[in-house]
């Protein structure tokens, strides 16, 4: 045995590590409010972009539902001008005022305006604010 | 022994680290290259086998455009129709490729009872029709959307329905042979349909947009819509009821006279726009199954007849322009010319007579109309008729348009002169002298003819269509004496055009009467062409009507068939276009002065009559007191 071995080991107080207890959990709560936050701006983006989506979605439902409200209504409308042209048919008024008892009139009168109308030629620009037939659109521009 | 193992495990550790990492550099380059070759080399066709798998391209038709009369009423348009088809081979037990059975889809004769009734089909014909053996055949097509949508909610197996596009001509047969139709598919066939397919059509668009795997459209997926752009609208010079005037007038000379055809034209002087333009008989392009297709034909353009004596005023249009004769040079005329070795004679025997160039026309003197021909000289008289757009179209460019004869200067021979002078040997269409009596109406100045006014786009303007070509053809001091021996021909006494009077109006015009060229056999028939050219009113002529009979029945006199038929139209053309006639000009005050009285006196007879009928019995009127 040595001298050396024999020597006792001076014993000396060693505090415990204070700071270190108090880490462990402050860590542990940081990482827990981070995994917390990254769920939750997950959850958040997808039920935003879920949400978005179905929006859209809803949207594009509404939107093709009017395009087919605008369609029908297009339709109708050119069905509608077929009619109201086939009623204006000059034959067809024709034969309703002879079955009415009309006869074509033997003379007509004339009235002289002192004012020009489009009808006899009056250019558009020198009747100001006159009103064309809405009925007839190619009547109301340019004429 | 210990250190071998430490060293060994180390080293079977790095090798298994660099497997792993080799095996992943090897994952990592093959989809790195993936990835380059499906985005960068392969991109396109990637991209494209992505859209086939999920995208869907459907075409939307383009609307036709519309066709409008010069005031804006519609002659033409396209309706959403419904198109009833089937698929037969629904009707039959099918034995799948996985040896699955799928049953018939109903019974063919219960689904042809209750369609065929619908569509006023014959129930055997539809019974056939589901027979056959085929994926697809049509029932109908182009029926009312109302009764398309009727049968559907009947939820008949194996009956479908298609939306298509239907032109439809809200006034049935008017203007029909102008305006021309399209085909069951859309096709410009005839007319100006077909003349100005290439603005009516429009261009077609496309919807793109997703599709999921049963084929239903992916709400929020992709959608592209590229819009069909609609054709233009075309807006005629045609006037609906001057139209529908010439038109009634047309059949009505047609029934009275036994006519086999009758064309009317009407056109306005100075501008050279078409007011009317009517063939009789005509047909509902509509339904044009059982029409006759001769009644197809646009007849004022396609078709071209020897003038007779209405050409005898453009004969001397060109011998007062080369100063041969003048208003008051005078021949004496008998009723009968030799000229080489043919005879020329005048319709009624006369003695010879002193007369002027306006008594000739008033007359319609063949003999002295060949006279003054015979001082214009050939040439100027070729000359002439060619300046009066004789030979030539018109330059309206519609579908058929010919250009009428007139001999080239070396086949004149010496009796040439005399037979063209007086409107036999040479040809033109009604249009081409409606046009020349329009330049004599236009103080000279011929204008070509025009039948289309403008277009609309979607901005509702009317883009109005070049103006016409135009050129003087006489001078203004030829053309008026010229209008006022036309006036002579209605107005003098004894003229041949007396018919052609208006009440209020002044009116000048020409009667012809010219024996009918037999195409078939060659050489002339027994049948003749009628026909009156006039303008009104005389005194600042506005509007030209040209009348044109083929083969009229018992009376075949120009002023006695076309004469009347010309006021009628001319009378109606007047009030269209509301020309006052030359004794208007009263005022307001006094017209309605005269309908007072005119109500006063109305309210006196009736008084009288009221007095005089017996207290006793129905005080109704009977059918004879109408009457009266």
């Amino acid at each position: 045995m040595s001298a050396v071995a024999l020597e006792r080991p001076r014993l000396r107080v060693v505090e415990s590590p204070a700071p270190v207890e108090a880490a462990v959990p402050a860590t542990g709560r940081r990482t827990l409010v981070l995994a917390l936050a990254t769920a939750l701006v997950i959850v958040a983006a997808v039920f935003g972009i879920v949400g978005l989506n179905a929006m859209a979605a809803n949207a594009s439902v509404d939107a093709r539902a009017l395009e087919r409200q605008v369609a029908q209504a297009e339709r109708r409308y050119a069905e509608l001008v077929a009619v109201v042209a086939s009623k204006e048919d000059p034959g067809r008024i024709r034969e309703r005022a002879l079955e009415l008892g009309m006869v074509p009139s033997s003379a007509a009168r004339h009235l002289v305006l002192s004012r020009g109308i489009e009808a006899d030629g009056m250019r558009r620009a020198e009747v100001r604010d006159s009103v064309a037939d809405p009925l007839k659109p190619v009547l109301t521009q340019g004429r | 022994m210990g250190r071998w193992r430490l060293d060994d495990h180390a080293r079977l550790s790095r090798r298994r680290i660099h497997a792993t990492f080799g095996l992943f550099l090897l994952v990592f380059v093959v989809t790195v290259g993936q990835l380059v070759d499906i985005q960068v080399l392969s991109a396109e066709e990637h991209a494209e086998r992505g859209v086939r798998q999920r995208a869907r391209t459907i075409e939307l038709p383009a609307s036709r455009g519309r066709i409008y009369d010069r005031e804006g009423d519609v002659l033409a348009t396209s309706v959403t129709s419904a198109t009833i088809y089937a698929d037969p081979r629904s009707f039959v037990p099918e034995e799948r490729p996985d040896g699955l059975i799928v049953p018939a889809a109903g019974d063919v004769g219960q689904v042809a009872r209750a369609v065929a009734p619908l569509l006023q089909l014959d129930v055997v014909w539809v019974e056939e029709r589901l027979g056959r053996d085929a994926h697809f055949v049509y029932l109908a097509r182009q029926v009312d959307l109302e009764l398309g949508e009727r049968i559907m909610s009947l939820r008949l197996p194996g009956i479908g329905m298609l939306t298509e596009p239907r032109r439809v001509y809200p006034a049935g047969a008017l203007a029909a042979q102008v305006i021309g139709f399209t085909g069951i598919d859309g096709d410009a066939l005839q007319g100006l349909e077909a003349r100005h397919d290439e603005l009516l059509r429009g261009t077609p668009g496309t919807l793109r947009f997703e599709r999921a795997l049963g084929g239903l459209s992916i709400s929020s997926g992709m959608r592209e819509v590229a819009p069909a752009v609609p054709g233009l609208d075309l807006v005629l010079t045609i006037d609906r009821d001057i139209q529908f005037a010439a038109e009634r007038v047309a059949m009505d000379v047609i029934e009275r006279y036994g006519a086999e055809a009758a064309t009317i034209v009407v056109l306005e002087v100075g501008t050279g726009e078409i007011l009317g333009m009517a063939s009789a008989p005509t047909f509902d392009p509509a339904d044009r199954r059982d029409s006759d297709q001769a009644s197809w034909r646009n007849r004022a353009v396609t078709d071209r007849f020897e003038p007779g004596s209405i050409q005898k005023t453009l004969s001397i249009a060109a011998a007062l322009e080369v100063g041969a004769i003048t208003p008051a040079t005078t021949f004496e005329v008998p009723d009968r010319l030799r000229v080489a070795d043919k005879s020329f004679s005048d319709v009624s025997r006369h003695g010879t007579e002193v007369w002027t160039a306006g008594d000739i026309l008033a007359r319609s003197s063949n003999v002295g109309t060949i006279m003054i021909a015979q001082r214009t000289g050939e040439e100027a008289l070729r000359r002439g008729l060619i300046d009066f757009g004789y030979g030539a179209p018109t330059g309206l460019r519609f579908p058929g348009e010919v250009g009428g004869y007139v001999p080239p200067s070396d086949q004149w021979w010496a009796t040439t002169l005399p037979t063209v002078s007086i409107g036999y040997g040479t040809s033109s269409t009604l249009l081409q002298l409606a046009n020349a009596y329009a330049a004599l109406a236009n103080r000279g100045v011929l204008v070509d003819p025009v039948l289309v006014r403008g277009t609309v786009g979607p901005d509702g303007l009317l883009d109005a269509t070049a103006l016409p070509q135009f050129r003087r053809v006489v001078s203004e001091t030829t053309a008026a004496q010229v209008l006022d021996m036309l006036g002579q021909a209605v107005e003098g006494e004894g003229a041949t055009g007396s018919r052609a009077r208006i009440p209020g109006y002044r009116v000048g015009g020409k009667s012809g009467t010219a024996i009918k060229v037999d195409e078939v056999a060659g050489g002339y028939s027994s049948d003749f062409v009628s026909t009156f050219v006039g303008v009104a009113p005389l005194d600042d002529p506005r509007i030209v009507v040209a009348v044109m009979v083929d083969a009229p029945k018992g009376a075949h006199f120009g002023g006695v068939v076309a004469a009347p038929a010309f006021a009628e139209v001319m009378h109606a053309s007047l009030l269209a276009r509301r020309i006052v006639p030359d004794s208007a000009g009263r005022s307001l005050q006094e017209l309605v002065e005269d309908t007072r009285r005119a109500a006063e006196r109305a309210e006196a007879q009736a008084a009288e009559r009221a007095a005089a009928e017996p207290t006793s019995g129905s005080d109704r009127p009977s059918s004879t007191d109408r009457s009266g």
